[in-house]
């Protein structure tokens, strides 16, 4: 990728995670509203979020960010084994993190939080759903890049292209922590 | 048959004004039943979402600049091979 295509990437992918941005800010303000607005959070007979395990959870995810950085640094500095070894961790730790959220996700089920169950649930499943929506599309993305590497589609001299995948999982990551102060912890 | 069309809309442009009651929705009205706590969640969310487009343009406009004012990097191509000159 030439270095005007890259920049041209660069900009698409910022404008886009402009987007996301809104469309996050969007779903944070709806459950401040409904939050503030009730008389008691959670709401009586639900059940609470595992605050714990997902602490763990976004220490994986935070560790994925670092990952991701140190592939996409292997592939600025032409080092082919450093950059499909960043982009396996990182994939790994990825998938391990989706792996978490869908097992509390079961078990809140079991428990009877469901998306229609209330505001509680509705708004839970929204904000956490749509993070968790996202991190799998950039696990996609990253599972395209590396079967790319893996058949030697995929060279450092790539890491253009490389970098734009890195602002999306950039994006996911640090994103985490601040829905899950504001969800689990506040 | 165009007077028939004519009358027709008229008629259901009448009933649709005449005989509609009148509805109160607000957007924000909702902060009513949720007391003080919803206002100010009403109140923190429209700033959040007021000054966020900003941010979001600043952000990309900073990159544009910063894109603008890097150096053109010289395209690596091979030295031509050939006798020296001296």
């Amino acid at each position: 990728m030439s270095r005007g295509t890259a920049d041209a990437a660069r900009l698409g992918m910022l404008i886009f995670l402009g987007s996301e941005t809104m469309l996050f800010a969007g779903f944070v303000t709806a459950y401040l509203v409904f939050r503030l607005g009730a008389p008691v959070w959670p709401p009586p007979l639900q059940p609470r979020l595992p605050v714990g395990v997902t602490a763990v959870n976004t220490a994986l995810l935070l560790l994925s960010g670092y990952t991701m950085w140190r592939a996409l640094r292997a592939a600025r500095h032409g080092d082919r084994a450093g950059m499909a070894t960043g982009l396996v961790q990182t994939a790994l730790l990825g998938a391990a993190f989706l792996a978490v959220q869908g097992y509390e996700w079961f078990r809140l089920l079991e428990f009877g939080l469901t998306a229609s169950s209330g505001i509680y649930g509705g708004t839970f499943y929204a904000l956490i759903g749509a993070h968790a929506v996202h991190v799998l599309g950039a696990l996609t993305w990253l599972a395209i890049v590396l079967i790319g590497a893996r058949w030697g589609r995929r060279t450092p001299q790539d890491h253009g292209s490389l970098s734009v995948l890195g602002m999306y999982w950039y994006f996911v990551v640090a994103l985490w922590p601040f829905l899950y102060t504001l969800v689990y912890l506040a | 048959m165009l007077r028939r069309t004519s009358w027709t809309w008229s008629v259901l442009f009448a009933g649709v004004t005449l005989l509609t009651r009148d509805v109160q929705a607000c957007a924000v009205c909702v902060g009513w039943t949720g007391g003080q706590g919803a206002d100010r969640g009403f109140y923190w969310s429209a700033l959040l979402l007021t000054a966020l487009p900003f941010a979001v343009v600043a952000v990309i406009g900073a990159w544009l600049v910063r894109a603008a004012r890097r150096p053109r990097q010289a395209p690596a191509t091979p030295e031509p091979v050939g006798p020296e000159k001296r």
